[in-house]
Parts: C-alpha cells; sequence; structure tokens
C-alpha cells in the first residue's frame, strides 16, 4: 500500500504488524561439538523459524595477550554451510533447527568465558484474515514465513510525535508510548522471562489486508523500553532508537 | 529534623572581626576522619590565625606549597578549637644582609650526607659551620657560594617574588654533615628594596644529591645578624620538603610561614579528636554533638557499627541537610536509615556480598501470599534502572573537590541490553580498609555491590491484598508469593522471595498495596570486572 492509498483508507480497513527483535542468553545452555571441529551446536525449538544474528562478548580480561578486546560486543557472520561455520571463528549457522557455534576463541559457548545472545524476531499483528489475506510474511529475505500472532491493541499504537527545534538550538522533540499485547491465555508469560525484551529494535509497518509484506509502510521504528505485566496484557515501553548505540 | 542545615555554624564579623573579607558568611566546616589537605579559613589577618574546622581535632601537619612547616616554630596548633596561627614571617629590610644556615638531623657520617652545589661566584659567600648555636665558627669557601634561590613578599597577603638567583659556574660539591666541620652550611644576600618578608629558599643539590642514606630532616635557620656567627639571632626555623629534580638539577626547597592566598596553606587533621572514622560513629556524634538530638537506638548502631566498619572521610564545607546527609551516608555504606511509626529508628543493611559481609537484619518472611490472597496483581521490568558502568567517587580532596573513582562494569548489561550508560555514586569511603580487614578496598568492593542492582531490569511486582494491619516495614521484610501466572519462570511463581520496597495501607477498602522486588543475591561476582582509576 503506497502512502498516497494510505491516505485513504479508513482506519478500520488498516491491518498493522509489529515486529520485535528478540534476544535469548545461550551461554548458559549445554552444547555439543560436532566432532574433530571447533563448532558446537545446540537445538533451539524456535516457533519463529530461524535466528536473525547471534553476538557474542568475550569477558575475559585481554590485556596484553594478542585476545579480542575487553567488552566488545562481536557479531557473528552467518554461513551459509556447516562447512563455512567450521572454518571462521565468530561465525554462527542455523540448519533443521539446529544453531551451530564458532566462537571467536574456539571455545565451547557454555565455557563462561563469553555471554553469547541469539536474537530472532517475533511478529505480531492487530487481527488476522482468512486465506488468502492471511497476514504470513518473512520479515527478511531468506527466512521462512510466519504467521503473524494477533495480540496487538490496535488502540494501544501510541501518538508519535515529532517538532523539529528552532534551527539555531538543534535538536528534535520526539515522543515515544507504549504498545499492548493481548496475553489473556497467559502464552507470553514464560517467554516475557525466558527471552530479553528491553531495549530491543522493534518495527510497526502499516498496510491493508492482502498487502504483499513490501507494501506495509513502516510507520515506526524504535526500541522498547521497560515492560509492565497483568493478568490481560502485556505493555511494552517504546523508545527513541537513538537512545542506545547497538 | 532532617531539614535542619549542617555545618550549623558561620564565620561572622562578631565572632572573627579581623577575618579576611572571602570568609564572612562561609560555613564553618565539619570533619569526621583522616582529612588531608583542608584549606584553612584565615579569622585573625593580624595575628595569623586560622581556622580548619568546627571541632576539636588533632592537627598532624601543616604545609605552605607543598612544603611541611615545623611546629614549634612555624606555628602553634590549638587543637581544642581546630585553629593554628603562625609565627611571624621573618622581615628583612632593603640593602640588609639576610644570612642563613642549612642544617640537617642525621648524624655526622662519612658514607650518609648529602651534597650541596657550590658555584664560583664573588658576589657573596659560602660557609662551613662547625656546630650549633652562637659562637660557632663560620668558616668561608674562598670564591665559592651556595647555590640557591630566595624568594620573598612585600606584605603577608601579596604574592611571592624571587628575591635571589643563585648564579655562578664551575659547580662543586660542598658535603652536609660527613665531617664535624660541615654540620651545618651557610650564605648569605642582600635583600633588595623596599625590603621583603622571606618566604622559601631553594638550595641545589648535586648529582647525586646524596651518598648513601642520610636519615633525618634538613631545614634552614635565617639569622638577623650583622655578620656570620656574631650575636646570631634565630629568625625562623624551615623544613624541607622532599627532594624535586629540575631540569637535571636538582632542587631542595625549605619554607617559612606565610599568610595570603599565594601562601598556598593546607593542613592534615584527624577528626574530630579521638578520630572517629565509621558510619555509626560519624552518625552518632553529628546526631549528638552537633544536632543534640539523642534519639538513636543503641542497639541497631552498635549492629551498623559491627556490619559497616568501612574508613570514611566526611568534610563539609557548604551546607546541606541533615537529610542529603543521611541520604549520602547511606549510598556510601548501602543501608536505609528508617523511622518507625513508634518514633523509633532502625538501620537497614542492603545485599552486599563482599561489602562489609553482613546481608541484613531481615530472618524469615513473615507471609506467605498465594493465588488467592490476591486482589490485584501485576508486574513491571524497569529498563531504566539498567546500567554499564557504575562509578563510584570517593576519597574527596577538600582543597581540589576531585574524587579518585572505582568503577564496576557488566558485560551482561552491555550485551543483552545494549545498554552503555554509566551510574556515578558520590560517597565519603576513603579507599582504605580496615586494618587487617578481609575487604581493603571499599569502593571497588561497593561498586561491584551496586552493579549487582543495575546489570538486569528490576523485577517489580505491585499487589494488593486484604488487611492493613500487616506489621511489615518496606526495605526491611520479606514476602513469600505463590502464583500460578506471572512473567516468571515457567509463567508461574513457587513460593519465591520478595523484598518489600512499598506499603500502602488503605483502611477505607481494609487493603494494603504492596510493591516488591526479588530478593536476588544470586548473580556470580565473576559477571562484573572492576578496578580504579
Amino acid at each position: 500500500m503506497s502512502l498516497t492509498d494510505q491516505l485513504k483508507r479508513a482506519a478500520k480497513e488498516l491491518a498493522w504488524l509489529l515486529e520485535i527483535e528478540i534476544a535469548m542468553r545461550i551461554d548458559d545452555l549445554t552444547w555439543a561439538q560436532v566432532p574433530a571441529t571447533d563448532t558446537w551446536y545446540i537445538t533451539i525449538p524456535l516457533v519463529e523459524g530461524r535466528p536473525s544474528r547471534v553476538r557474542e562478548i568475550y569477558r575475559v580480561f585481554a590485556s596484553g595477550s594478542g585476545l579480542p578486546a575487553e567488552h566488545e560486543v562481536t557479531e557473528y557472520a552467518e554461513e551459509a554451510t556447516l562447512a563455512g561455520c567450521n572454518g571462521n571463528a565468530g561465525s554462527w549457522y542455523f540448519e533443521n533447527g539446529i544453531l551451530y557455534v564458532h566462537t571467536t576463541m574456539d571455545e565451547a559457548p557454555d565455557s563462561g568465558d563469553f555471554y553469547i545472545a541469539m536474537y530472532f524476531w517475533k511478529c505480531f499483528c492487530d487481527g488476522q484474515y482468512p486465506a488468502p489475506n492471511e497476514l504470513v510474511f518473512s520479515v527478511a529475505p531468506g527466512f521462512p514465513a510466519v504467521w503473524y500472532d494477533p495480540r496487538l491493541q490496535k488502540d494501544s499504537i501510541p501518538d508519535l510525535s515529532m517538532e523539529v527545534t528552532g534551527f539555531q538550538q538543534g535538536g528534535v522533540q520526539q515522543t515515544w508510548g507504549t504498545l499492548k499485547l493481548n496475553n489473556g491465555d497467559g502464552e507470553l508469560d514464560a517467554q516475557l522471562f525466558d527471552y530479553i525484551w528491553e531495549n530491543k529494535v522493534y518495527v510497526l509497518r502499516v498496510g491493508e489486508p492482502g498487502d504483499a509484506y513490501a507494501d506495509f509502510v513502516p510507520v515506526s521504528r524504535g526500541r522498547t523500553g521497560g515492560i509492565a505485566w497483568d493478568d490481560a496484557a502485556v505493555t511494552l515501553g517504546v523508545e527513541d532508537p537513538t537512545r542506545t548505540v547497538d | 529534623m532532617l531539614n535542619v542545615l549542617v555545618p550549623k555554624n558561620h564565620f561572622l564579623t562578631i565572632n572573627y572581626p579581623l577575618m579576611e573579607d572571602y570568609v564572612l558568611g562561609l560555613s564553618i566546616p565539619l570533619g569526621w576522619g583522616n582529612i588531608h589537605d583542608v584549606v584553612p579559613f584565615c579569622i585573625d589577618t593580624v595575628a595569623l590565625r586560622f581556622k580548619l574546622v568546627d571541632q576539636h581535632v588533632d592537627i598532624t601537619e601543616v604545609r605552605s606549597k607543598g612544603i611541611v612547616l615545623n611546629t614549634p616554630g612555624s606555628y602553634v596548633a590549638y587543637p581544642t578549637i581546630a585553629e593554628f596561627v603562625l609565627e611571624g614571617t621573618p622581615y628583612f629590610a632593603g640593602g640588609a644582609t639576610c644570612y642563613f644556615a642549612v642544617s640537617g638531623t642525621y648524624p655526622i657520617s662519612l658514607t650518609d650526607y648529602l651534597q650541596f652545589r657550590t658555584l664560583g661566584n664573588a658576589l657573596h659567600t659560602a660557609y662551613t659551620i662547625d656546630g650549633a648555636g652562637v659562637g660557632s665558627t663560620w668558616t668561608p669557601l674562598a670564591g665559592r657560594t651556595l647555590g640557591f634561590n630566595a624568594f620573598g613578599k612585600q606584605t603577608l597577603a601579596g604574592t611571592e617574588e624571587q628575591i635571589h638567583q643563585g648564579l655562578g659556574n664551575a659547580p662543586a660539591i660542598q658535603p652536609l654533615r660527613n665531617v664535624a666541620a660541615n654540620t651545618r652550611l651557610g650564605d648569605s644576600f642582600v635583600v633588595p628594596a623596599p625590603g621583603y618578608f622571606l618566604t622559601r629558599i631553594q638550595v641545589f643539590l648535586y648529582t647525586p644529591p646524596q651518598v648513601g642514606t642520610p636519615i633525618g630532616e634538613t631545614s634552614v635557620t635565617t639569622y638577623s645578624s650583622l655578620g656570620p656567627g656574631l650575636n646570631a639571632e634565630v629568625q625562623e626555623g624551615m623544613q624541607g620538603d622532599q627532594l624535586q629534580i629540575i631540569t637535571g638539577q636538582a632542587v631542595y626547597s625549605l619554607a617559612l610561614p606565610q599568610a595570603g592566598e599565594d601562601a598556598d596553606l593546607v593542613a592534615d587533621i584527624e577528626s574530630p579528636f579521638p578520630m572517629l572514622t565509621t558510619g555509626a560513629e560519624i552518625i552518632e556524634d553529628l546526631f549528638i554533638n552537633t544536632l543534640d538530638k539523642d534519639i538513636l537506638d543503641a542497639t541497631w548502631l552498635a549492629d551498623f557499627g559491627v556490619s559497616r566498619t568501612q574508613m570514611l572521610k566526611v568534610f563539609i564545607d557548604r551546607e546541606m541537610t541533615v537529610g542529603d546527609f543521611i541520604g549520602k551516608m547511606e549510598a556510601t555504606l548501602l543501608w536505609k536509615f528508617i523511622p518507625l511509626q513508634d518514633g523509633a529508628t532502625v538501620a537497614l543493611k542492603y545485599a552486599p556480598i563482599a561489602f562489609g559481609g553482613v546481608k541484613d537484619l531481615a530472618t524469615a518472611p513473615a507471609y506467605h501470599f498465594r493465588d488467592e490472597d490476591f486482589l490485584d496483581f501485576r508486574m513491571e521490568h524497569d529498563l531504566s534502572t539498567v546500567r554499564n558502568i557504575v562509578r563510584v567517587k570517593y576519597d574527596e580532596a577538600p582543597d581540589t573537590q576531585e574524587f579518585k573513582i572505582a568503577t564496576a562494569q557488566s558485560d551482561y548489561a552491555r550485551l543483552f541490553y545494549s545498554c552503555e550508560d554509566t551510574v556515578e555514586i558520590e560517597t565519603w569511603l576513603t579507599g582504605e580498609g580496615e586494618s587487617g580487614s578481609a575487604f581493603p578496598d571499599d569502593a571497588e568492593d561497593l561498586a561491584r555491590a551496586y552493579m549487582k542492582f543495575f546489570m538486569k531490569p528490576q523485577a517489580r511486582i505491585t499487589f494488593r491484598v486484604h488487611g492493613f494491619g500487616l506489621n511489615l516495614l518496606p526495605g526491611r521484610d520479606k514476602v513469600r508469593l505463590t502464583r500460578s501466572r506471572a512473567m516468571w519462570q515457567g509463567g508461574a511463581i513457587n513460593g519465591d522471595l520478595f523484598r518489600i520496597m512499598r506499603l500502602v495501607k488503605s483502611p477505607a477498602t481494609n487493603s494494603t498495596e504492596m510493591t516488591a522486588i526479588l530478593d536476588d543475591d544470586t548473580i556470580p561476582d565473576f559477571d562484573i570486572s572492576s578496578g580504579s582509576l
């Protein structure tokens, strides 16, 4: 849907997509080694399809040792084959629900020398539609298509204001708010504990039922803030993405 | 009481009619602990009287431009009122010849002595002096002078100027105290017009400046005499500072007492007398001696003193409320000062694993709430509390107001919450542990303890239950919770322990709302790196 089309649509005809790149700590899981390699693997039962990226911090003090500088985040490279992962330190490969990781120091991910985070996209919408208008998309090329979970409360989407201050002053004033996800069934209860939702990238898109994914227009891209939970819903804070450097 | 301002007393004209102008109206500081570099206030510009704090102290050292002043000789201390009086600075009229002698307290030795530098110069003459006191023999070193610079002020409040420069070539060694004839070295210079207060003499030493290890102090004495060794009237003693090497030339400075901004006077004190250094001692002294309020519960004060033995240095030269004072002390020692509804007061100590070794007073939780008890239940992860780095500022220098800094850093916050925010906590820690303490580096320990609070979003639970008469105290008491649905591991809370942080009792609805946080002291210490700047 183009912006011109969007102007003509009544609110009830719009469909909203919310995508959040959730993190999961994986260095505290138990890993197995691919024989005769420095690659380690674990089964990740991700209903969301596949990870989006893997990152590491090498925690051991590294002064003068030639090891990675202390406190630096290393973004692992995604490999297209297991052989590629075996051959490259600081890489990952995902196949058939199994995540393979080759750490920067060729050590086991659960050696205690690392923190490792795996990221994946959680996808929500404000309501589902019968086929052929089902909201089932892949968030990026190469990602499997996933069914967008209809938990987003459309009425909770906050006003997002932007105001340019005087040019002699510099700066832009923006306001943010909160988003609500229905959670009366408790589906998210444990996930909010198991995964890390705070300060994660989110994208809010709007389109029309039946649109292709590419036709959904990004309305807001920011970061999640704190989380409030009650029996009925989960409230996610949304914040200025420039607040943190990632 | 918490709104009362301390320090209570100020420099007023009625009490200090001869003080320097800038002192009028300033707070008279309060101090506890071993405090270095306290800048004295000149309260009598005629008598050169200086005040340090508003308590009885032990004045351990007074320095001018970094050079230690002798007592007696350069100043007289009055510890009960935390004051000292500078002895008069020697004055020489323009054109007068100032004789001085350098001496050391170390014994005569052929293997341990200082090597002074003499120069070829006919304008004045160096002397070797056999013995001390009036009548000792001053033997000229023909054609040689001691290498030295002299400094003075035209007025006591004026700026220091150089009034003699050591010039000459053909440097040679002149030992001090390697033979009996060399127990002192003397020289002289003509004081320029219009006359000067002599403040400092810099003597040059040879390279190497010493042979062996002469143990003792070096000082200079000036004489208002008509000639060397004649009717010598001792003016003032001076004491040397540490040897300075300036562009290949060793220089040793010796100072005389002096007033004025240029004097850079500072003092070290132990305050009050006898010195108090722990949080419990300082709080007790503040309440009893400064505020005259004996409201402290002896039991908790004793318990607090046992569990928080860190050595503190508290110096207050600007007004602050007692509430702010208590707050900073709480931040320094990780405890809470909580007044109860019956008027008593308790001290609560938080969970610093390596900070004091004692966790808190609370024991078993008083209540276990279950599903059927909750009228309302909600949870929150507060992202705004997450920090990547904790910087604990400690050991503030009173003269420059600069701190030392201990840091603790969490890679967990950096990777999982993309947080690079820093929190700074200003404390009164000195960084020194009690002698023989298991926790010798207090500031780093405190930074690590704080990091455990900041490395993850704080999980808060707010719930409401029946009854408003629950005998619970925020900060101290814990409750056990069980709930079949929660933002928790496995989606349920099964008897976990939470500490109450907030309590709202509503008599109208016969209910109590509580906010609690997980009483989580399980974060491993190795998750945090730390160091000091």
